[in-house]
């Protein structure tokens, strides 16, 4: 049994305080599902999990089994249990799939792995994922549609097996059919592990898959209301707006970018 | 040293000291040469004659120990194919000069190198492909990837003359720079006196991704062995020229270690 603990999570992007004091704590074989508005921190929490260096932690604790994860380089991390799965997954040419998971894979054991037990894990999770048999050979990402991406990052959640996976909108990009591919094949992996899992989403269908023992709502950089999964389906039905009445809070609004007008150049205007 | 390639042909050559090399293509020959340069040799001169309608592959492995010297001549004449690899890994200077002669109509030239410069080692090379005859092509693709100190140098040159119409000349050089206090020149030429032809350049010089180093990392790998997983990307289109498996295989494996994708640290 594997315990996650976050305490009074401080994050700051570029001077600016997203996260705000946050509490959770995650145990082994539950799903957490992680909801709110965009902008408010759900991707900025995972990301500090994982030890994205653009992300400064500036109060408060992580702990996997009592070890400071805050004190851990992002590598150690993965090592010692925890797993992304990312929304914008990288492209990296000229390491394919099958060089990048074995040498993963070997991070974290003594003795490499066997190459025949290799590849026969990585077609096993392939064909999980119905994805295309060449797929350990292309280039990481290289090339691949989104919803590839997306599938891909769960044939790493199975090859590595972590004690404690974040999906930070692995569902979107995904079709109907490859929703439910995911789906299976996270439950499946789930089920033999014992995984924790973190999950955010925007759909309510995804949840409807997977499950959720628990699930959040993080408003401002905070977790405002906990419960299970009828929360799920109160978002999906009411929004978020009733939130801010209940637990006077105040979502905050994503920055939308607006086009900048270059202005207008070499025009001619009548009478001018 | 004369070697000829006739029919189908498979030639493994080791290279000591200082060496002269002449390899020959027969008209409709095909096949490889696998030219070693072993720990001791100091120099490499090298020419390859390649009749019409040959084909080869020719692989050019850098083992020496100390600082070496290879001069490369190639005279490719009437639809002729040559696909060339140059490998270097070595913590040792090596200078490298070749001329490529496309002597006449169809022939076509291909080469793909990777090096790697380690602390203070310094690798320089001036290529020159030249294009004397219509219809040629000349491809260079050079890789490099440099650590802390180390230098690397590249003048590559496309040359077409008057009067070869439809040559093509293509060259890219991509470098990879790790640490700091490293040195890169690279110098793309196109030397073009003819109107009707194809011709192109692409160089990129740079730091390795911090998105991609982060997602590498996330997945277990050290920062050294993400740089080594990097690296070795530089090298895959060399080593895949390698025909023999279990030589490929240990080749990478020579890179991998090479570039610290089994370090630590």
């Amino acid at each position: 049994m594997s315990e996650l603990v976050i305490k009074n999570l401080h994050v700051s992007v570029e001077e600016k305080e997203i996260l705000k004091g946050l509490d959770l704590t995650i145990n082994s074989g539950e799903r957490h599902a992680l909801m709110g508005p965009n902008g408010n921190g759900k991707s900025t929490l995972l990301a500090a999990i994982m030890g994205n260096p653009k992300y400064t932690v500036t109060e408060g604790s992580i702990t996997l089994d009592g070890k400071d994860v805050l004190a851990m380089e992002v590598d150690e991390r993965s090592k010692a249990g925890l797993f992304l799965g990312m929304q914008y997954p990288s492209v990296i040419s000229g390491v394919t799939n099958s060089d990048f998971l074995r040498s993963a894979i070997n991070a974290r054991q003594e003795k490499p792995i066997g190459l025949f037990k290799f590849i026969k894990q990585m077609d096993k999770a392939i064909q999980k994922l119905e994805m295309k048999p060449d797929l350990a050979h292309r280039f990481l990402n290289d090339g691949f549609s989104g919803g590839e991406k997306k599938r891909n990052e769960i044939v790493q959640m199975m090859m590595l097996k972590p004690k404690f996976a974040m999906l930070d909108e692995i569902d979107s990009g995904l079709d109907v059919d490859a929703l439910r591919i995911v789906s299976d094949a996270i439950n499946e992996c789930q089920e033999e592990t014992q995984m924790g899992l973190l999950i955010v989403s925007h759909y309510a269908r995804f949840y409807e898959y997977l499950k959720p023992t628990h699930a959040h709502i993080l408003v401002d950089g905070r977790i405002v209301v906990s419960g299970d999964a009828s929360l799920v389906e109160k978002v999906d039905t009411e929004g978020y707006e009733w939130i801010e009445k209940e637990y006077q809070v105040k979502l905050v609004k994503e920055d939308k970018k607006q086009p900048i007008s270059l202005g207008s150049c070499a025009v001619n205007k009548k009478g001018a | 040293m004369e070697v000829t390639g006739m029919n189908t042909f498979q030639q493994a050559i080791d290279i000591s000291n200082a060496q002269e090399l002449h390899l020959c293509t027969k008209t409709f020959s095909k096949g490889e040469f696998f030219v070693t340069c072993k720990e001791d040799a100091t120099s490499l001169d090298l020419v390859l004659d390649m009749e019409e309608n040959s084909s080869c592959s020719i692989l050019l492995l850098n083992q020496v120990e100390k600082e070496v010297t290879i001069h490369v001549t190639m005279n490719m004449n009437r639809d002729s194919y040559c696909k060339m690899g140059v490998l270097d890994v070595q913590n040792a200077p090596m200078t490298w000069n070749q001329k490529v002669n496309l002597l006449e109509e169809g022939a076509n030239f291909e080469l793909i190198s990777g090096q790697l410069c380690l602390p203070n080692m310094e690798k320089t090379g001036n290529l020159e492909v030249e294009h004397l005859a219509g219809n040629t092509y000349g491809e260079m693709k050079n890789f490099a990837v440099l650590s802390d100190e180390g230098k690397y140098e590249m003048v590559a040159n496309g040359n077409i003359k008057n009067g070869c119409h439809e040559a093509q000349s293509h060259q890219a050089t991509r470098v990879l720079t790790l640490g700091k206090g490293h040195s890169a020149k690279v110098v793309p030429l196109l030397l073009i006196d003819e109107n009707q032809v194809k011709a192109s350049h692409a160089l990129s010089i740079g730091q390795p991704d911090e998105d991609q180093l982060y997602y590498l990392q996330s997945r277990g790998l050290t920062k050294r062995q993400s740089l080594g997983l990097l690296s070795v990307g530089y090298f895959m289109p060399v080593i895949e020229m390698i025909q023999d498996e279990k030589m490929q295989e240990e080749v990478r494996m020579l890179v991998e270690s090479k570039v610290g994708l089994y370090g630590n640290k």
